[in-house]
């Protein structure tokens, strides 16, 4: 019963953002961080955004994700129209399609790994033994084996990581947002983690979308959006 | 959202956890709060209780009977000439533990030096004991055996005052039923000490029989005194007894001693004043705590809610939270009021404090009194008023925009 309101919660992953605009006002000052930004991005894509910091990325990636809303323009996905949900409409639509993966501190301190990964099937309704089934099965993926009763303040950087990766993965998401993902990790780690999420994406048909820094992060998209300024300056 | 209550519970408990120092201080506030409410409170019902008490015991009793004017005039002329049999039956039923009847009217007692205005007071010793203080307070010469024995019990205070002593005669002198002045003289045969110094100086007791003849009462008597099994509700057995002596004027204590009566309720007042107080005061520090457990995890509540949780989930995560530590403070503070009011019990010594008490009837040790209603109270405030300061963090938790919550660093 439960499995049948998820299937029917979830939207075919496609984004579509149209002229989206985000001012942020301090006091006097108004700080145009994205500029009528239109884009739509396929089903299972691959994709990063780069730029210089400041250009608007994570803030592309927070509107995305329901996270913040937009100043002006439209965002969807799929069909469904976001940025005029209320924030409890949105948490119920983050929950049935989008994982995050943040730049650090993405887990919670006072839930051990698994029940970290858990957590948001747990949210879902998923039963407890099929929880625990999925939560080792993805961590044993992820190369955490071992480690799943640690809390994030046992494990490293890099571990903390992957166990975000683990988590945003296991609900079986749509779409990704990750912002900046590697860049507390060395490029090993980075690497590593770089393959983990490529072989989801395409294992799963999940959506990755990306915001970086990294050359390496790069090589491994499939469709690099350039941003400067809040302004879209390159799509490939 | 019921669904996920438990792994909500599941982060509430480990977040009380999570910062231990600042648990227990909150968890010391709320605790001893609650049981200073309660042990203070319990000192004050003790208070309470011994002034209640005495002044029942004093010659009040729980119900008085009189004849329709006594109370206005306690002229001789204003007596219960013949109990109803009705009222007899009433009076002798389960519900009423003791009775005396006496004679109580205005007189003049003179010695070869001094003279004062008294109460004279005709009693039948074997009714009083147990139901007022005199049978136990003549702690000088006898107390009468029958109710016609001949003498008269005076306090130490008139003693001092009639510059008299025990075994020498006075005179006792009042109108009689004649109005005419109608004298006689008695020998002290002993002498009461109260704890009020105005009992010993404007008392003075006869026989009952002796009183009657003085005045030329015949059997009639002026006011019956009744001992019931319950002196805070005495409604039922008073409606009993007004229905069954439709010409007699009967009244509870609480409406011959007002005054009493009165300080009783102010200090009742005075008391749910207190516990509010205290426990507005353990609100704020719930407050105070969750509010500092809140700011420093504004992003993770952003990253919750990243995750899928709801606004509302979060509220209840920062209520449970909450509600653990007003359960466990409570459960300890009801422990600690316990070992407390047990550790109290010998009494509290106030005599360093009380000179010149006596004078207002109080006594020297005040011993804690638990009142189930007042620990009820104190409970249930702790727990609406906890309850309810906590929403106000719980809601604000809820508030804060994912992606400002989440760019914060931490
Ligand atoms: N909450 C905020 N309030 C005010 N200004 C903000 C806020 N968040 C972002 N900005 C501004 O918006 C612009 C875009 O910020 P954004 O964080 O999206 O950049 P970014 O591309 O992610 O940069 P970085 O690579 O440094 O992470 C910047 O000029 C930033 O200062
Ligand atoms: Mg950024």
């Amino acid at each position: 019963m439960k499995n049948n309101t998820l299937q029917e919660n979830k939207l075919e992953a496609n984004v579509r953002c149209k002229d989206v605009s985000k001012i942020y006002r301090q006091g006097d000052i108004e700080v145009h961080a994205l500029r009528r930004i239109s884009i739509e991005i396929q089903d299972g894509s691959f994709v990063s955004l780069s730029g210089p910091s400041g250009s608007g990325k994570t803030t592309l990636l927070n509107l995305i994700g329901g996270l913040d809303r937009p100043t002006s323009g439209e965002i969807y996905l799929s069909n469904l129209r976001i940025d005029t949900l209320s924030s409890s409409e949105l948490a119920q639509v983050r929950l049935d399609n989008i994982g995050f993966i943040f730049q650090a501190y993405n887990l919670i301190p006072v839930l051990s790994a698994r029940e970290n990964v858990e957590f948001v099937m747990q949210l879902q309704g998923v039963n407890a033994a099929e929880r625990k089934e999925r939560a080792y099965e993805i961590l044993n993926a992820v190369g955490l084996n071992g480690l799943e009763n640690r809390r994030p303040g046992e494990l490293s950087g890099g571990q903390q990581q992957r166990v975000a990766v683990a988590r945003a993965i296991v609900s079986n998401p749509e779409i990704v947002l990750a912002d900046e993902p590697t860049a507390n990790l060395d490029s090993k780690t980075a690497k590593n983690l770089l393959e983990i999420m490529l072989s989801m994406c395409k294992e799963r048909k999940v959506t990755f979308i990306f915001s970086t820094h990294d050359k390496l992060v790069m090589e491994y998209a499939e469709r690099l959006i350039k941003l400067h300024d809040g302004e879209i300056v390159s799509d490939e | 959202m019921l669904k996920n209550l438990s792994i909500i519970f599941i982060l509430s408990s480990r977040n009380v956890l999570r910062n231990p120092r600042r648990s227990i201080l909150t968890l010391l506030a709320i605790s001893f709060g609650l049981a200073g409410t309660i042990v203070v409170s319990s000192l004050a019902r003790g208070l309470s209780y011994n002034l209640a008490k005495d002044t029942i015991d004093h010659l009040t009793g729980h119900i008085q009977i009189h004849a329709e004017n006594y109370l206005e005039d306690p002229d001789v002329s204003n007596s219960i000439s013949e109990i109803p049999p009705k009222l007899e039956k009433v009076m002798k039923s389960p519900q009423i533990l003791k009775k005396a009847e006496r004679v109580r009217v205005p007189g003049i007692v003179m010695s070869e030096r001094e003279s004062y205005g008294v109460m004279i007071v005709g009693i039948n010793p074997k009714e009083e004991l147990g139901l007022s203080f005199i049978a136990e307070s003549v702690n000088e010469g006898k107390f009468f055996d029958h109710d016609s024995d001949d003498g008269i019990i005076i306090g130490r205070k008139l003693l001092e005052l009639l510059q008299t002593d025990i075994g020498k005669r006075v005179v006792v002198m009042s109108q009689d039923v004649k109005n005419e002045i109608s004298d006689k003289g008695v020998r002290i045969i002993g002498v009461f000490d109260s704890q009020f110094e105005s009992t010993e100086k404007s008392f003075v007791f006869l026989s009952i029989k002796k009183a009657q003849g003085l005045l030329g009462l015949d059997a009639k008597i002026s006011e019956i005194s009744l001992v019931t099994k319950d002196y805070e509700n005495l409604e039922p057995t008073l409606s009993n007894l007004q229905s069954s002596a439709p010409n007699l004027d009967v009244r509870g204590w609480r409406d011959i001693e007002k005054f009493v009566s009165a300080l009783l309720d102010i200090q009742g007042k005075f008391l749910i004043f207190w516990f509010c107080i205290v426990v507005i005061a353990i609100s704020f520090g719930i407050v105070n705590t969750l509010f500092m457990a809140i700011y420093e995890r504004i992003r993770e509540f952003g990253m919750l809610q990243a995750l899928g949780m709801k606004p509302i989930e979060i509220q209840f995560q920062v209520l449970i939270e909450s509600l653990l530590l007003i359960l466990i403070g409570g459960f300890i503070g009801n422990i600690l009021s316990v070992i407390g009011i047990h550790l109290l019990e010998s009494g509290i010594d106030i005599s360093a404090f009380a000179e010149g008490a006596k004078r207002f009837g109080i006594k020297n040790v005040i011993y804690p009194r638990f009142v189930s209603h007042d620990w009820i109270t104190a409970n249930l405030l702790v727990l609406f008023l906890g309850s309810l300061s906590s929403f106000y963090p719980a809601w604000r938790a809820s508030r804060f925009t994912p992606a400002n919550a989440i760019s914060r660093a931490t």
